[in-house]
Protein backbone atom coordinates (compact mmCIF):
# COMPACT_ATOMS: atom_id res chain seq x y z
CA UNK A 1 0.00 0.00 0.00
CA UNK A 2 0.91 3.49 -1.01
CA UNK A 3 2.60 5.59 1.52
CA UNK A 4 0.15 8.58 1.07
CA UNK A 5 0.92 12.08 2.05
CA UNK A 6 -2.14 13.68 3.61
CA UNK A 7 -1.50 16.76 2.84
CA UNK A 8 -0.33 16.71 -0.84
CA UNK A 9 -3.09 17.71 -3.24
CA UNK A 10 -3.92 15.01 -5.66
CA UNK A 11 -5.37 15.92 -9.31
CA UNK A 12 -7.08 13.94 -12.21
CA UNK A 13 -5.37 12.78 -15.25
CA UNK A 14 -8.34 14.43 -17.42
CA UNK A 15 -6.30 13.98 -20.36
CA UNK A 16 -6.23 10.12 -21.10
CA UNK A 17 -9.82 9.48 -19.51
CA UNK A 18 -13.27 9.88 -20.65
CA UNK A 19 -16.01 9.88 -18.30
CA UNK A 20 -19.74 9.35 -18.46
CA UNK A 21 -22.25 8.95 -15.38
CA UNK A 22 -24.51 5.57 -15.60
CA UNK A 23 -27.27 5.39 -12.88
CA UNK A 24 -25.62 8.29 -10.57
CA UNK A 25 -21.97 5.90 -11.13
CA UNK A 26 -19.13 7.66 -12.09
CA UNK A 27 -17.76 4.97 -15.48
CA UNK A 28 -14.32 6.02 -16.88
CA UNK A 29 -12.60 4.64 -20.26
CA UNK A 30 -8.91 5.15 -19.83
CA UNK A 31 -8.17 5.76 -23.71
CA UNK A 32 -4.12 4.66 -23.81
CA UNK A 33 -5.40 1.26 -21.93
CA UNK A 34 -8.08 0.63 -23.36
CA UNK A 35 -9.96 -0.37 -19.87
CA UNK A 36 -13.47 0.28 -18.10
CA UNK A 37 -13.76 1.48 -14.62
CA UNK A 38 -16.70 1.73 -13.07
CA UNK A 39 -16.78 3.55 -9.14
CA UNK A 40 -19.48 2.87 -6.43
CA UNK A 41 -21.21 5.66 -4.87
CA UNK A 42 -18.50 6.43 -2.83
CA UNK A 43 -16.00 6.18 -5.29
CA UNK A 44 -17.81 8.50 -7.51
CA UNK A 45 -17.74 11.37 -4.77
CA UNK A 46 -14.29 11.16 -4.50
CA UNK A 47 -13.68 10.96 -8.29
CA UNK A 48 -16.26 14.01 -8.83
CA UNK A 49 -14.38 15.74 -6.04
CA UNK A 50 -11.03 15.67 -7.75
CA UNK A 51 -12.65 17.87 -10.40
CA UNK A 52 -10.34 20.26 -8.68
CA UNK A 53 -7.23 19.18 -6.62
CA UNK A 54 -7.26 18.25 -3.26
CA UNK A 55 -5.18 16.88 -0.59
CA UNK A 56 -6.54 13.40 1.18
CA UNK A 57 -7.64 15.13 4.09
CA UNK A 58 -9.43 16.88 2.19
CA UNK A 59 -10.87 14.28 0.74
CA UNK A 60 -11.83 12.35 3.77
CA UNK A 61 -13.39 15.29 4.99
CA UNK A 62 -15.74 15.22 2.13
CA UNK A 63 -17.09 11.91 2.77
CA UNK A 64 -17.60 12.70 6.37
CA UNK A 65 -19.04 15.60 5.98
CA UNK A 66 -21.68 14.26 3.03
CA UNK A 67 -22.46 11.22 4.93
CA UNK A 68 -22.21 12.08 8.28
CA UNK A 69 -19.78 8.87 9.18
CA UNK A 70 -16.51 9.07 11.44
CA UNK A 71 -13.08 9.81 9.94
CA UNK A 72 -12.43 5.98 11.20
CA UNK A 73 -14.64 4.53 8.99
CA UNK A 74 -14.06 5.87 5.76
CA UNK A 75 -10.05 7.22 5.85
CA UNK A 76 -8.84 3.09 5.35
CA UNK A 77 -11.13 2.62 1.61
CA UNK A 78 -10.40 6.03 1.17
CA UNK A 79 -6.98 5.09 1.14
CA UNK A 80 -7.62 2.07 -0.89
CA UNK A 81 -9.67 3.75 -3.74
CA UNK A 82 -6.43 6.31 -4.04
CA UNK A 83 -3.88 3.75 -4.25
CA UNK A 84 -6.03 1.97 -6.98
CA UNK A 85 -6.37 5.05 -8.58
CA UNK A 86 -2.96 6.30 -8.34
CA UNK A 87 -2.06 2.65 -9.49
CA UNK A 88 -4.01 2.84 -12.95
CA UNK A 89 -2.75 5.93 -13.61
CA UNK A 90 -6.26 7.94 -12.50
CA UNK A 91 -4.82 10.27 -10.53
CA UNK A 92 -1.36 12.08 -9.87
CA UNK A 93 -0.27 14.46 -7.18
CA UNK A 94 0.18 18.24 -8.32
CA UNK A 95 3.97 18.78 -8.60
CA UNK B 1 -23.55 3.96 -63.44
CA UNK B 2 -24.94 5.65 -60.14
CA UNK B 3 -27.06 3.19 -58.00
CA UNK B 4 -28.48 5.91 -55.17
CA UNK B 5 -31.27 3.78 -53.90
CA UNK B 6 -31.60 0.20 -52.32
CA UNK B 7 -33.77 -1.04 -55.24
CA UNK B 8 -31.66 -0.20 -57.88
CA UNK B 9 -28.74 -1.43 -55.76
CA UNK B 10 -30.54 -4.88 -55.79
CA UNK B 11 -30.57 -4.58 -59.53
CA UNK B 12 -26.95 -4.09 -59.45
CA UNK B 13 -26.45 -7.47 -58.06
CA UNK B 14 -28.77 -9.55 -59.94
CA UNK B 15 -27.16 -7.81 -63.38
CA UNK B 16 -23.40 -8.03 -62.62
CA UNK B 17 -23.35 -4.61 -62.66
CA UNK B 18 -20.80 -2.82 -60.98
CA UNK B 19 -21.99 0.98 -59.08
CA UNK B 20 -19.93 4.09 -59.12
CA UNK B 21 -22.00 5.54 -56.51
CA UNK B 22 -23.96 3.58 -53.46
CA UNK B 23 -25.83 5.64 -50.46
CA UNK B 24 -26.06 2.95 -47.41
CA UNK B 25 -26.50 4.01 -44.10
CA UNK B 26 -27.43 7.06 -44.96
CA UNK B 27 -23.94 7.78 -46.43
CA UNK B 28 -23.31 8.41 -50.07
CA UNK B 29 -20.13 6.62 -51.41
CA UNK B 30 -17.49 6.56 -54.85
CA UNK B 31 -16.85 3.30 -55.75
CA UNK B 32 -14.22 2.77 -58.31
CA UNK B 33 -12.92 -0.17 -59.60
CA UNK B 34 -9.63 -0.44 -60.57
CA UNK B 35 -6.29 -1.21 -59.04
CA UNK B 36 -5.00 0.13 -55.86
CA UNK B 37 -1.49 1.85 -56.19
CA UNK B 38 0.90 1.68 -53.51
CA UNK B 39 -0.59 -1.23 -51.55
CA UNK B 40 0.58 -1.62 -47.84
CA UNK B 41 2.50 -4.64 -47.09
CA UNK B 42 0.22 -5.89 -44.97
CA UNK B 43 -3.44 -7.20 -45.07
CA UNK B 44 -5.21 -4.51 -43.13
CA UNK B 45 -4.49 -0.99 -42.46
CA UNK B 46 -6.82 1.46 -40.20
CA UNK B 47 -5.77 4.72 -39.67
CA UNK B 48 -7.35 8.12 -39.97
CA UNK B 49 -6.36 9.29 -42.93
CA UNK B 50 -7.07 5.47 -44.78
CA UNK B 51 -8.14 2.23 -44.58
CA UNK B 52 -6.76 -1.00 -46.48
CA UNK B 53 -8.24 -4.64 -46.45
CA UNK B 54 -6.61 -7.05 -48.57
CA UNK B 55 -9.21 -10.60 -48.88
CA UNK B 56 -7.18 -13.32 -49.88
CA UNK B 57 -8.73 -14.53 -53.48
CA UNK B 58 -11.35 -11.89 -53.17
CA UNK B 59 -10.16 -8.29 -53.66
CA UNK B 60 -8.42 -5.26 -51.64
CA UNK B 61 -10.42 -2.45 -50.29
CA UNK B 62 -8.72 1.24 -49.93
CA UNK B 63 -10.84 3.55 -48.11
CA UNK B 64 -10.41 7.57 -48.55
CA UNK B 65 -12.84 8.78 -45.74
CA UNK B 66 -12.50 11.80 -46.63
CA UNK B 67 -13.54 11.75 -49.92
CA UNK B 68 -15.60 9.00 -48.94
CA UNK B 69 -14.30 7.29 -51.82
CA UNK B 70 -13.74 3.07 -51.78
CA UNK B 71 -11.57 1.59 -54.55
CA UNK B 72 -11.73 -1.86 -55.04
CA UNK B 73 -9.67 -3.90 -56.86
CA UNK B 74 -10.84 -7.18 -57.69
CA UNK B 75 -8.29 -10.00 -58.00
CA UNK B 76 -10.64 -10.97 -61.73
CA UNK B 77 -13.59 -10.33 -63.24
CA UNK B 78 -15.30 -13.82 -61.70
CA UNK B 79 -15.43 -11.87 -58.57
CA UNK B 80 -18.88 -10.36 -58.77
CA UNK B 81 -20.85 -7.19 -56.90
CA UNK B 82 -22.25 -9.45 -54.42
CA UNK B 83 -19.32 -11.26 -53.57
CA UNK B 84 -17.56 -7.90 -52.67
CA UNK B 85 -20.48 -6.42 -50.81
CA UNK B 86 -20.13 -9.05 -48.02
CA UNK B 87 -16.94 -7.00 -46.91
CA UNK B 88 -17.89 -3.72 -48.46
CA UNK B 89 -21.13 -3.52 -46.61
CA UNK B 90 -19.06 -5.42 -43.38
CA UNK B 91 -15.93 -4.10 -42.58
CA UNK B 92 -15.37 -1.58 -45.00
CA UNK B 93 -18.65 0.82 -44.63
CA UNK B 94 -18.23 0.12 -40.73
CA UNK B 95 -14.71 2.15 -41.00
CA UNK B 96 -16.64 4.88 -42.90
CA UNK B 97 -19.40 5.05 -40.51
CA UNK B 98 -16.90 4.90 -36.94
CA UNK B 99 -14.98 7.63 -38.64
CA UNK B 100 -17.94 9.72 -39.43
CA UNK B 101 -19.15 9.28 -35.71
CA UNK B 102 -21.74 7.03 -35.59
CA UNK B 103 -22.13 4.03 -33.27
CA UNK B 104 -21.84 0.70 -35.46
CA UNK B 105 -23.17 -2.41 -33.40
CA UNK B 106 -22.53 -6.14 -34.38
CA UNK B 107 -26.50 -7.21 -35.00
CA UNK B 108 -29.55 -7.72 -36.75
CA UNK B 109 -32.67 -5.66 -36.23
CA UNK B 110 -36.40 -5.76 -37.26
CA UNK B 111 -39.09 -3.15 -36.81
CA UNK B 112 -41.51 -3.71 -34.04
CA UNK B 113 -44.52 -1.88 -33.03
CA UNK B 114 -42.50 1.41 -34.73
CA UNK B 115 -39.35 0.21 -33.05
CA UNK B 116 -36.14 -1.22 -33.52
CA UNK B 117 -35.61 -4.12 -32.04
CA UNK B 118 -32.14 -5.34 -32.28
CA UNK B 119 -30.35 -8.88 -32.19
CA UNK B 120 -26.79 -8.71 -31.13
CA UNK B 121 -24.17 -12.14 -29.75
CA UNK B 122 -21.09 -13.63 -31.29
CA UNK B 123 -21.09 -14.95 -35.23
CA UNK B 124 -22.73 -17.80 -35.23
CA UNK B 125 -25.39 -17.02 -32.02
CA UNK B 126 -28.61 -16.70 -34.21
CA UNK B 127 -29.12 -13.24 -34.78
CA UNK B 128 -29.57 -13.27 -38.80
CA UNK B 129 -31.51 -16.53 -37.92
CA UNK B 130 -33.60 -14.83 -35.64
CA UNK B 131 -34.60 -11.59 -37.70
CA UNK B 132 -35.02 -14.11 -40.70
CA UNK B 133 -37.64 -15.85 -38.27
CA UNK B 134 -39.44 -12.73 -37.35
CA UNK B 135 -39.37 -10.81 -40.97
CA UNK B 136 -41.36 -14.19 -41.51
CA UNK B 137 -43.66 -13.27 -39.14
CA UNK B 138 -44.61 -10.12 -40.88
CA UNK B 139 -41.98 -7.78 -39.07
CA UNK B 140 -39.63 -5.50 -41.59
CA UNK B 141 -36.03 -6.47 -41.69
CA UNK B 142 -34.43 -2.97 -40.92
CA UNK B 143 -30.61 -4.39 -40.90
CA UNK B 144 -28.48 -7.56 -40.78
CA UNK B 145 -25.11 -7.81 -39.43
CA UNK B 146 -24.04 -4.31 -38.77
CA UNK B 147 -26.82 -1.96 -36.47
CA UNK B 148 -25.83 1.64 -37.02
CA UNK B 149 -26.99 4.27 -34.66
CA UNK B 150 -27.33 8.03 -34.84
CA UNK B 151 -27.84 10.39 -32.17
CA UNK B 152 -30.05 12.84 -33.02
CA UNK B 153 -29.58 16.66 -32.25
CA UNK B 154 -32.21 16.16 -29.31
CA UNK B 155 -30.36 13.65 -27.96
CA UNK B 156 -32.35 10.66 -29.46
CA UNK B 157 -30.39 7.94 -30.30
CA UNK B 158 -32.12 5.70 -33.89
CA UNK B 159 -31.32 3.14 -36.01
CA UNK B 160 -30.53 3.79 -39.47
CA UNK B 161 -31.52 0.59 -42.14
CA UNK B 162 -29.20 -1.35 -43.91
CA UNK B 163 -29.64 -3.34 -46.96
CA UNK B 164 -32.14 -5.16 -47.23
CA UNK B 165 -30.28 -8.29 -46.99
CA UNK B 166 -30.63 -11.15 -44.37
CA UNK B 167 -27.35 -13.48 -44.36
CA UNK B 168 -28.58 -16.97 -43.26
CA UNK B 169 -27.08 -20.54 -43.04
CA UNK B 170 -27.96 -23.51 -45.29
CA UNK B 171 -29.58 -25.04 -42.13
CA UNK B 172 -31.03 -21.70 -40.80
CA UNK B 173 -32.91 -22.02 -44.56
CA UNK B 174 -34.11 -25.32 -43.93
CA UNK B 175 -35.19 -24.06 -41.21
CA UNK B 176 -36.78 -21.48 -42.07
CA UNK B 177 -38.16 -23.64 -44.99
CA UNK B 178 -36.92 -21.75 -48.00
CA UNK B 179 -34.07 -24.05 -50.17
CA UNK B 180 -30.98 -22.45 -51.26
CA UNK B 181 -31.43 -22.57 -55.40
CA UNK B 182 -31.32 -19.42 -57.04
CA UNK B 183 -29.77 -17.54 -54.29
CA UNK B 184 -26.73 -16.28 -54.25
CA UNK B 185 -23.96 -17.85 -52.26
CA UNK B 186 -21.91 -15.36 -50.07
CA UNK B 187 -18.00 -16.70 -49.97
CA UNK B 188 -15.98 -17.61 -47.51
CA UNK B 189 -18.78 -18.14 -44.93
CA UNK B 190 -19.64 -21.79 -45.24
CA UNK B 191 -22.54 -22.96 -46.73
CA UNK B 192 -24.28 -19.18 -45.68
CA UNK B 193 -26.54 -17.57 -48.73
CA UNK B 194 -27.99 -14.11 -49.41
CA UNK B 195 -31.48 -13.89 -49.85
CA UNK B 196 -33.84 -10.63 -50.70
CA UNK B 197 -35.99 -9.31 -48.35
CA UNK B 198 -39.08 -7.37 -49.86
CA UNK B 199 -38.93 -4.15 -47.63
CA UNK B 200 -36.78 -0.98 -48.09
CA UNK B 201 -37.25 1.05 -45.39
CA UNK B 202 -35.25 4.18 -45.48
CA UNK B 203 -36.58 6.15 -42.36
CA UNK B 204 -34.52 6.32 -38.77
CA UNK B 205 -36.00 4.88 -36.33
CA UNK B 206 -36.16 5.31 -32.29
CA UNK B 207 -34.48 1.97 -30.59
CA UNK B 208 -36.87 0.10 -28.39
CA UNK B 209 -34.70 -2.94 -27.16
CA UNK B 210 -31.36 -5.24 -27.32
CA UNK B 211 -31.17 -9.23 -27.10
CA UNK B 212 -27.79 -10.68 -27.06
CA UNK B 213 -28.35 -14.21 -27.58
CA UNK B 214 -26.20 -16.70 -25.95
CA UNK B 215 -26.19 -20.02 -27.04
CA UNK B 216 -25.64 -22.50 -24.05
CA UNK B 217 -26.35 -26.19 -23.73
CA UNK B 218 -27.30 -26.00 -20.24
CA UNK B 219 -30.22 -24.34 -20.02
CA UNK B 220 -33.61 -25.86 -20.58
CA UNK B 221 -34.76 -23.99 -23.39
CA UNK B 222 -34.46 -20.41 -22.93
CA UNK B 223 -34.24 -18.19 -20.17
CA UNK B 224 -33.72 -14.16 -20.30
CA UNK B 225 -32.40 -12.02 -18.34
CA UNK B 226 -33.20 -7.96 -17.99
CA UNK B 227 -29.81 -6.20 -17.55
CA UNK B 228 -29.21 -2.52 -15.36
CA UNK B 229 -27.25 0.02 -15.37
CA UNK B 230 -23.55 -0.73 -15.54
CA UNK B 231 -24.43 -4.44 -17.28
CA UNK B 232 -26.26 -2.59 -20.00
CA UNK B 233 -23.35 -0.20 -20.63
CA UNK B 234 -20.96 -3.73 -20.96
CA UNK B 235 -22.79 -5.55 -22.97
CA UNK B 236 -23.35 -2.66 -25.53
CA UNK B 237 -19.51 -2.02 -25.75
CA UNK B 238 -19.23 -5.94 -25.95
CA UNK B 239 -21.22 -6.10 -28.97
CA UNK B 240 -19.61 -3.35 -31.08
CA UNK B 241 -18.75 -3.80 -34.39
CA UNK B 242 -14.95 -4.21 -34.90
CA UNK B 243 -14.41 -2.49 -31.71
CA UNK B 244 -10.48 -2.72 -32.68
CA UNK B 245 -10.89 0.05 -35.11
CA UNK B 246 -12.28 2.64 -32.91
CA UNK B 247 -8.58 3.64 -31.41
CA UNK B 248 -6.95 4.20 -34.05
CA UNK B 249 -9.42 5.91 -35.38
CA UNK B 250 -9.37 8.41 -32.15
CA UNK B 251 -13.19 7.57 -31.99
CA UNK B 252 -12.93 5.50 -28.38
CA UNK B 253 -14.34 8.16 -26.36
CA UNK B 254 -17.41 9.12 -28.76
CA UNK B 255 -18.14 5.61 -29.11
CA UNK B 256 -17.99 5.36 -25.31
CA UNK B 257 -20.47 8.25 -24.75
CA UNK B 258 -23.01 6.82 -27.63
CA UNK B 259 -23.08 3.56 -25.64
CA UNK B 260 -23.71 5.28 -22.57
CA UNK B 261 -26.53 7.40 -23.98
CA UNK B 262 -28.15 4.60 -25.51
CA UNK B 263 -27.78 1.89 -22.59
CA UNK B 264 -30.20 5.80 -20.81
CA UNK B 265 -32.89 5.16 -23.51
CA UNK B 266 -33.62 1.22 -24.35
CA UNK B 267 -33.70 -2.07 -22.66
CA UNK B 268 -31.21 -4.59 -22.85
CA UNK B 269 -31.77 -8.15 -22.02
CA UNK B 270 -29.55 -11.26 -22.40
CA UNK B 271 -30.74 -14.22 -24.07
CA UNK B 272 -29.62 -17.75 -23.17
CA UNK B 273 -31.19 -20.28 -25.28
CA UNK B 274 -30.55 -24.55 -26.28
CA UNK B 275 -30.21 -24.37 -30.01
CA UNK B 276 -32.67 -27.40 -31.23
CA UNK B 277 -35.80 -27.09 -33.95
CA UNK B 278 -37.85 -24.96 -30.80
CA UNK B 279 -35.58 -22.49 -30.71
CA UNK B 280 -37.06 -20.04 -33.02
CA UNK B 281 -40.28 -20.26 -31.93
CA UNK B 282 -39.33 -19.57 -28.62
CA UNK B 283 -37.42 -16.70 -28.60
CA UNK B 284 -40.09 -15.06 -31.16
CA UNK B 285 -42.62 -16.27 -28.12
CA UNK B 286 -40.32 -14.48 -25.82
CA UNK B 287 -40.29 -11.09 -28.33
CA UNK B 288 -44.13 -10.75 -28.64
CA UNK B 289 -44.76 -11.24 -25.11
CA UNK B 290 -42.21 -8.41 -24.33
CA UNK B 291 -43.92 -6.30 -27.14
CA UNK B 292 -47.16 -6.90 -25.35
CA UNK B 293 -46.08 -5.53 -22.27
CA UNK B 294 -44.49 -2.84 -23.33
CA UNK B 295 -47.78 -1.95 -25.24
Amino acid sequence: MLEINPTKKIQRIDKDVTETEVEGSVVLLHIENGQYYNFNKTGSDLWNGLAQPLSMNELVKLIVDKYSITTDDCQKDILVWLNDAFEHKLIQFVD
Amino acid sequence: MIVDSIDALTLAEVNNVLPNQITIFGLTVQLMWQPIELKPQSEYECTPEHFYLNICDVAAYWVNPQLNQIIIERVDATINYTIVSTWLFGTVMAYLLQYHGYLVLHGSAVLISQQAVIFSGDSGAGKSTTAGALVKKGYPLLTDDVVVVKTLADGTMVLIPGPPKLKLWADALTLLEHDSNGLQPVVNKRDKYQFPTDNHEVKLYPIGRFYELNPDTIVKGISCDELFGIDKLHILIKNTYRYNMLKPLNQLSIHFKSCSKLSTQINVFQIRLLRDSQSMAKIIDLVENHTAKIN
